[in-house]
């Protein structure tokens, strides 16, 4: 599996007559680690949620300029929403599991409206995504009861395990541990550091010590806006912008 | 102090309608002893009813009731629910205002007003064409359905029934379906879902328990319904299961024979079938709690 690259192109979403994403071009590369970090409201969520094309359905918005997956433009005619979020998944803020589901109907729902039937495949599937997602030696005994019976860290896993189920490309995680305790955290950015090898990862995060330990590549957002893009060491060591330095020393935010 | 007032009043008046259903029940009882006397529990089963010689029993009134809310249900259900769904999801603005405002517009008609819908129009259309058409579809071997006659019959009453639950359940699924949270939805859509397989797997069976609160409410609503019954069920006085004939209802004898019965044992009869109405809505209630106490573990 070749992780993909994404890519924009004066990208802008607007809600109603606000802009909240204001035209930005931005990389990002296949098999590593991207972090999206920036003062609240700043437009990450927005920004991330464009990836996906998440913002087909909200009624306010509209989204403007161009998003690549691979070579393809996703919003001009390149690939269906449907197509795309397959090989887009996302990790959303809260663990946000199916309730009525069990654990193992969490993981195969999606594979199978996608058409995998074999319950020997659909086994397999489950297992290889939760060790994926280091949580398989914790639920393996209970695999069909309530995912709603597993504690947050866990509930947040298992839906790392469900996105990584549809074998996306790309994984889109928006702040995937703020709801989470430290430790759960850590499970969390250890999981992410697993996962660079085999996909292409775009994490949005307010914690900058998070951006720090798990990315390859930090963008900072202020105001709607790409303020600076690149390799994390520099933009935590050395960044261009003096708006990113304020930044990133807690002297605004 | 203020939170002990309060529950104080809200204790207080919850006894009352306790108190009220209590008093309900026992004049109920009173008033329907003579029944009781005369034939005990059999009255339930008893299928006669013959005023002159004095013969009375229940179960003409109980099934009409039990066939016609049943069919009001099954024919109701699925098409609120797809109203509900057209609404929350798929309804452009256009489509979705007009739409709200017909249900809610329909949830407010008086029941006599279906009821006379019911004789001038749906009546004449019972008779001249869906029944003829489900006798000669498929669905005529079903043994619900027996020869088509005349148009004030079990299923006219039943369509009016459905047509009555519909802006009730509708309009509660449509609540339930808006209070699923979001993230919910989006989850099942950034697997790469359609939205019709978000609503239907996902965002449904998080408000399954809501659906199916909706789904009793509708029903008793139908149970409890007597003036556009009356007005269109046929009130014959034998027991039946054919839809096609006409029929009777626990709500629609009480209606038509309580001001003209003559004998005590007539009325008793008729208070008897009220009781035993009160005692079923009390038990549909008592199902549907337990019921969405069960399911609602995971959702709403
Ligand atoms: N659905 C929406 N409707 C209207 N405005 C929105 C919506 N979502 C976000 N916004 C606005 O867009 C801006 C960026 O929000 P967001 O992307 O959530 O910021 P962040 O994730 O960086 O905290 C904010 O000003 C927010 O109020
Ligand atoms: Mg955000």
């Amino acid at each position: 599996m070749m992780p993909e690259r994404m890519q924009t192109k004066d990208l802008r979403v607007y809600f109603g007559k606000t802009e909240a994403v204001k035209g930005v071009d931005m990389e990002i590369r296949p098999g590593a680690v991207t972090a999206i970090i920036g003062p609240s409201g700043c437009g990450k969520t927005t920004f991330l949620r464009s990836l996906n094309r998440m913002h087909d359905n909200t009624r306010s918005a509209r989204v403007t300029g161009h998003v690549y997956l691979g070579d393809r433009d996703i919003y001009n005619g390149g690939m269906n929403p449907v197509e795309l979020r397959i090989r887009v998944g996302m990790v959303f803020q809260r663990p946000n599991p199916f309730p009525t589901m069990s654990i193992r109907e969490n993981i195969t729902f999606a594979p199978r409206r996608h058409g995998m039937r074999r319950r020997s495949d659909l086994q397999d599937l489950v297992e290889e995504v939760l060790r994926q997602a280091a949580l398989w030696d914790e639920v393996k005994d209970r695999l069909d009861d309530p995912a709603t019976g597993l504690s947050g860290g866990q509930q947040q896993r298992l839906c790392i395990a469900r996105a990584l189920a549809v074998r996306p490309k790309v994984l889109l995680m928006d702040e995937p541990a703020s709801a989470l305790d430290p430790t759960a955290t850590q499970r969390i950015e250890e999981l992410i550091f697993d996962l660079k090898a085999e996909y292409t990862i775009a994490i949005v995060t307010h914690n900058m010590q998070q951006a720090a330990r798990v990315s390859d590549y930090t963008a900072f957002f202020y105001m709607g806006e790409l303020i600076e893009f690149g390799e994390t060491d520099v933009i935590f060591t050395n960044p261009k912008e003096a708006q990113t330095e304020a930044y990133i020393t807690g002297r605004f935010g | 102090m203020g939170g002990s007032w309060f529950r104080l009043t809200t204790g207080a008046l919850a006894c009352l309608v306790l108190i009220t259903a209590g008093l309900i029940f026992y004049e109920l009882w009173m008033g329907s002893r003579p029944a009781w006397e005369q034939w005990g529990l059999s009255f339930i089963w008893r299928t006669e009813w013959n005023p002159v010689r004095g013969e009375f029993g229940a179960l003409p009134f109980i099934a009409g009731t039990l066939l016609t809310s049943g069919m009001a249900l099954v024919i109701a259900l699925p098409v609120s629910l797809g109203i509900a769904i057209l609404l929350t999801e798929f309804a452009p603005r256009a489509v979705r205002d007009p739409l709200i405002f017909i249900v809610e517009l329909l949830a407010a008609v008086p029941s006599v007003v279906f009821g006379l819908w019911g004789i001038f129009v749906l009546a004449p259309v019972v008779q001249g064409t869906v029944m003829p058409f489900i006798a000669g579809s498929p669905l005529g071997y079903l043994p619900i359905f027996g020869e088509p006659g005349a148009g004030y019959t079990l299923l006219t009453a039943s369509l009016i029934l459905a047509i009555m639950i519909i802006p009730i359940i509708a309009s509660l699924s449509r609540e339930v379906l808006m209070t699923v949270p979001r993230d919910q939805r989006e989850g099942a859509l950034a697997l790469g879902c359609t939205r019709w397989e978000a609503m239907r797997h996902v965002v449904l069976a998080y408000g399954r328990a809501g659906i199916f609160s909706a789904a009793v409410l509708g029903l008793g609503r139908a149970l409890g319904e007597t003036m556009a019954t009356t007005m269109t069920i046929g009130n014959s006085l034998g027991l039946t299961f054919d839809y096609f004939e006409a029929g009777n209802s626990m709500t629609a004898i009480i209606a038509n024979e309580l001001r003209e019965a003559a004998s005590e044992i007539h009325v008793a009869s008729l208070v008897a079938i009220g009781l035993i109405l009160f005692a079923l809505s009390f038990v549909l209630n008592s199902i549907g709690r337990l019921i969405i106490g069960r399911v609602s573990r995971g959702g709403v």
